[in-house]
């Protein structure tokens, strides 16, 4: 205990002057009556009473000294040391990862972390201020500065833990930025030690502190990798696990499809061990497909993992050819393609397909836009345009024939384009190819040295098109590895999601944004996330090519639907998935101590902090004030009750 | 020198009062009263309870035998009376409240009277004296200091006047109070009975009834004028705080704490003081009258003792 002011004391030299009034109130004024004869008569009666006046007198006196005494004790701003982890400008970094939901300290590791911080703002003294950070994938600022004890606890009651990867030199960086406007700040971080890289940080413009939360002997268990990708007998899903404990264990690993129980295996992790799955034969129809490794560790949000397959849905393709082995082959070795073969003059309508294929005809552009269109050699036409059910006209200016170009060489690729990746067209030779002039709608692809398109790819009104100037029989390229995979590209193309290639997408983590790729038509797009809750429509610009969406803070499954300008749903719905695998989250050893800029920072630096509380002693001050007042009063009349008892 | 003991006005609203006497007296010189004499004529005018002395032969015999009480028939007669005043010129009597209520600064100031007890006193002596002589009626006075008493008179006549004020102008209250002694004394040693004023505080700690009855005893016609200070009734008029109180006769110190307990139970003191004499003075026939300071003079005397039947 302390005194911040000792000055103030000397006001305890107002005792002198109370004393002084209660010795001069005792005295009495003598005065004359007539006759002391009444008056004697009716103070014998009052003998008894005498003990009691000159009692409550003194008690009067010392109560105003005792009052006089904590007034001065208040003025004199008495303290008590209070131990704590800082003073004075504090930054809390407080870490909120996913590593934070681990159940090593009960309830969990992040409302463990969340009552030390309840501690640091209780514990803070005259004169501290406090600033608390968030720190997940991204570092967002709670309360900024303040000493107001209430604000900070409401800041952090709404805290919820996320279940993003920790980027700690982010939220350092910004703690530092805080912490260097005033001199005596102290940055405290509050986490498990799962705090990424922070090598680069080199200095820290205040002293830090780092509270420790969780275990260092925790054990965790995650999947680390989903995957699914076209075996030939099926989809076949890969999963990878491993063990982040020091002890091995057991558990079993269930693998829904479609939100139905698929398979449930047993299986056993070696300390420290990753190993991987494969699971075969799937239902062709797999569309999502989530797994489990239930083991009871301490950390259950990396024990479950999602992946999609889009291309579960047969793509209906309708192939007009009097006879073409290698399209056939090409789409035929494609997943889910539903081939249905009309020849050129058997073919009236598209019908309800996704694809159509002409191939050496005249082609006809189906009525409805969400048909893609892949044109092989087109034909003049030699008649005039009649219509039935096609639109002829546009035809015929879409693909309009020129001529005939022999032995075309194969001038330059636009390799980066989505249609020619992977395809080399280095070996192709063509024999003789149409001359056709590239449509404004269309952007070329491989064009011959003089100039003219083989190979364009475009947008007429919505549809997707893609246009090959020669047949396939003139050239070498159904012989090439290039083939399928451009047979492949032009698919996705002309129906984007279509092609069940997932093996090679890039891990959502969370927090981290969704790219969906827009259909043509598409006016406005709407997501869903794995709590079912859709998200409001996303308008879309002319132009846009794809659509960003951020809000992914939750792992599972998150679903999009692209709708046009009179509300109607395009092509169906895709679903993305979003998944933890971070080794650094999963490794949920809890660290007792932390290394950055050259310092170490461990948990149980302690400092004095002084608390006052002068406010109590006036409370106390005020009860005895009415105290006496009471006692002043009731001590007039106590003698008339006090008579009237005796009697 | 108290030079507004009276004025001139005054004096003539006095002298067209005159004293009523209730019994007539035998006198040696002819004034202007009716005596109860035999032989001459005999006016029957009251009765009254029986006293040690009277004489035998007043007793009504027919009220005895309807109401086994003793009464004494009073006659009326045509004599020159004598008057006793009797002024209590003990300390008690000179007691100035206002100058305590200014030192102690207590409430009661708009009504305590200058001059104190004394002086009013002193007037009340004067007007019935004033009124007797005017009356041709023989005057004594009588000032009553512990258990002595001093005696100025026969006074006869209205000239005889001024040297009854002068007298009271010079009259100082001394000494103490003991007016059982004082009346009793007095009682035995005057042997002029006739109407008799008692003028005095009461404020006596031998008591003073026996006295009275003494006085009857002799034959006198007693009217007690009982004089009290207001904040002798009500002491929160002159007192307040915390005090201690001197008597200024005995000079005994008392400690006391002003407080409405304390002032509640002198108040119940007080009663149980002065209702014995109230009971005494209604059961002699004694008239009684509680005059305090507050009350302006001229209607003390007026008003009050006229209604007393004091005067007519």
């Amino acid at each position: 205990m302390g005194i911040l002011t000792p000055l103030a004391l000397l006001f305890a030299a107002l005792a002198l002057p109370i004393l002084v009034f209660y010795l001069l109130k005792l005295r009495r004024r003598e005065v004359a009556v007539s006759s002391g004869m009444l008056w004697e008569t009716f103070l014998q009666d009052r003998q008894a009473n005498a003990l009691w006046q000159r009692l409550r007198a003194n008690l009067l006196l010392f109560l105003q000294l005792l009052l006089l005494a904590l007034l001065v004790l208040a003025l004199a701003r008495p303290f008590f040391y209070v131990t704590t982890a800082a003073r004075g400008n504090v930054v809390v970094l407080l870490d909120s990862s996913a590593s934070m939901q681990a159940t090593d300290e009960l309830p969990s590791r992040f409302a463990t972390a969340k009552a030390k911080v309840g501690d640091l703002i209780d514990a803070l003294g005259a004169g501290d201020r406090m600033t608390i950070i968030s720190v997940g994938s991204s570092s967002r600022l709670l309360v900024s500065s303040t000493d107001d004890k209430r604000l900070l606890h409401e800041g952090l009651d709404r805290l919820a833990v996320g279940y993003d990867s920790a980027d700690m030199a982010a939220g350092l960086t910004l703690a530092a930025s805080v912490a260097a406007q005033t001199k005596d700040s102290s940055i405290v971080v509050v986490s498990d030690g799962a705090v990424g890289d922070l090598s680069k940080l080199t200095n820290l413009p205040a002293s830090l502190r780092y509270l420790s939360v969780g275990k260092p002997a925790a054990n965790n268990r995650a999947i680390t990798a989903l995957a699914v990708r076209e075996g030939q007998g099926g989809p076949q899903l890969l999963v990878g696990l491993a063990n982040y404990g020091q002890v091995a264990a057991s558990g079993t690993l269930t693998i829904s499809v479609d939100g139905k129980l698929w398979s449930a295996k047993p299986l056993e992790l070696q300390p420290l061990e990753r190993s991987s799955i494969t699971v075969d034969d799937l239902p062709r129809t797999a569309s999502i497909i989530d797994a489990r490794f239930n083991s009871n560790d301490d950390l259950a949000t990396d024990d479950t993992a999602w992946t999609t397959r889009s291309g579960g849905k047969p793509i209906r393709t309708l192939l007009v050819s009097d006879g073409n082995v290698f399209i056939e082959k090409a789409l035929g070795l494609m997943p889910n393609i539903e081939l249905s073969k009309v020849d050129t003059r058997g073919y009236t309508t598209a019908g309800d397909v996704d694809i159509v294929v002409f191939d050496s005809m005249v082609p006809r552009l189906p009525a409805t836009s969400t048909i893609g269109l892949l044109v092989i050699n087109p034909q003049q036409n030699p008649n005039k345009p009649s219509a039935t059910g096609d639109i002829d006209a546009r035809s015929a200016s879409a693909f309009n024939v020129l001529g005939r170009i022999e032995y075309p060489q194969i001038g330059p690729v636009q390799v980066g384009d989505p249609v020619m990746q992977y395809a080399d067209f280095g070996n192709v030779q063509v024999a003789q190819a149409m001359k056709l002039p590239l449509p404004d709608w269309a952007r070329a692809l491989v064009l011959d040295r003089e100039g003219n398109p083989l190979l364009y790819a475009g947008d007429l009104n919505g549809a997707r098109i893609v246009t090959i100037a020669f047949d396939l029989h003139d050239s070498t390229i159904p012989l090439q590895v290039a083939f399928p995979i451009l047979v492949s590209n032009i698919v996705d193309y002309i129906q984007p999601g279509a092609t069940g290639s997932s093996e090679i997408a890039a891990v959502t983590h969370p927090g981290q944004p969704l790219n969906v790729a827009l259909l043509p038509a598409a006016d406005s797009v709407v997501f869903s996330g794995p709590d079912g809750k859709a998200s409001e429509a996303i308008p879309v610009t002319n132009g846009q090519q794809q659509v960003s969406y951020a809000a992914t803070g939750q792992p599972g499954i998150y679903s999009v639907r692209q709708y046009d300008v009179n509300g109607q749903q395009l092509g169906r719905s895709q679903t993305l998935a979003v998944n933890l695998f971070s080794d650094q989250e999963s490794q949920i050893a809890a660290s007792p101590s932390l290394r950055v800029a050259g310092q170490t920072a461990s948990g149980s630096a302690q400092e004095l902090s002084q608390r006052e509380f002068w406010l109590p002693v006036i409370g106390i001050a005020l009860l005895l004030a009415i105290v006496e007042w009471w006692i002043y009063f009731r001590g007039r009349s106590l003698p008339s009750l006090w008579r009237r008892a005796a009697s | 020198m108290d030079h507004d003991l009276w004025d001139e006005a005054f004096l003539r609203k006095l002298e067209r009062l005159a004293l009523v006497s209730q019994r007539r007296r035998m006198g040696r010189l002819s004034g202007a009263r009716r005596s109860p004499k035999r032989g001459s004529s005999v006016e029957f005018a009251d009765y009254r309870n029986y006293t040690a002395g009277d004489d035998l032969r007043q007793l009504d015999w027919n009220i005895y035998a309807r109401l086994e009480k003793l009464f004494v028939k009073l006659f009326e007669e045509e004599e020159d009376l004598t008057v006793h005043i009797l002024l209590d010129a003990s300390r008690s009597m000179d007691w100035n409240s206002l100058a305590v209520a200014r030192t102690l600064e207590a409430e009661g100031r708009p009504e305590l009277q200058t001059g104190g007890k004394f002086r009013y006193a002193r007037r009340i002596a004067a007007a019935l004296g004033y009124i007797a002589l005017s009356d041709l009626d023989r005057v004594y006075l009588a000032t009553l200091r512990g258990a002595a008493w001093q005696r100025l008179g026969p006074l006869h006549g209205r000239q005889r006047a001024v040297s009854l004020l002068n007298y009271l102008e010079r009259l100082q209250a001394e000494g103490d109070t003991g007016l059982n002694a004082s009346l009793k004394s007095f009682a035995g040693r005057m042997r002029q009975p006739g109407l008799l004023y008692l003028i005095s505080d009461l404020l006596s700690p031998d008591g003073c009834l026996d006295g009275i009855r003494a006085l009857q005893s002799a034959g006198y016609e007693v009217n007690v004028i009982h004089l009290l200070d207001p904040a002798e009734v009500n002491p929160q008029l002159a007192l307040t705080g915390d005090l201690t109180l001197r008597d200024i006769e005995t000079g005994q110190r008392l400690d006391v704490s002003i407080e409405p307990g304390l002032v509640a139970s002198y108040e119940e003191k007080f009663a149980r003081w002065r209702d014995p004499i109230i009971q005494f003075c209604t059961r002699q026939a004694i008239p009684y009258l509680l005059a305090t300071t507050d009350v302006p003079f001229e209607d003390m005397v007026l008003h009050y003792m006229r209604r007393r039947g004091l005067l007519s």
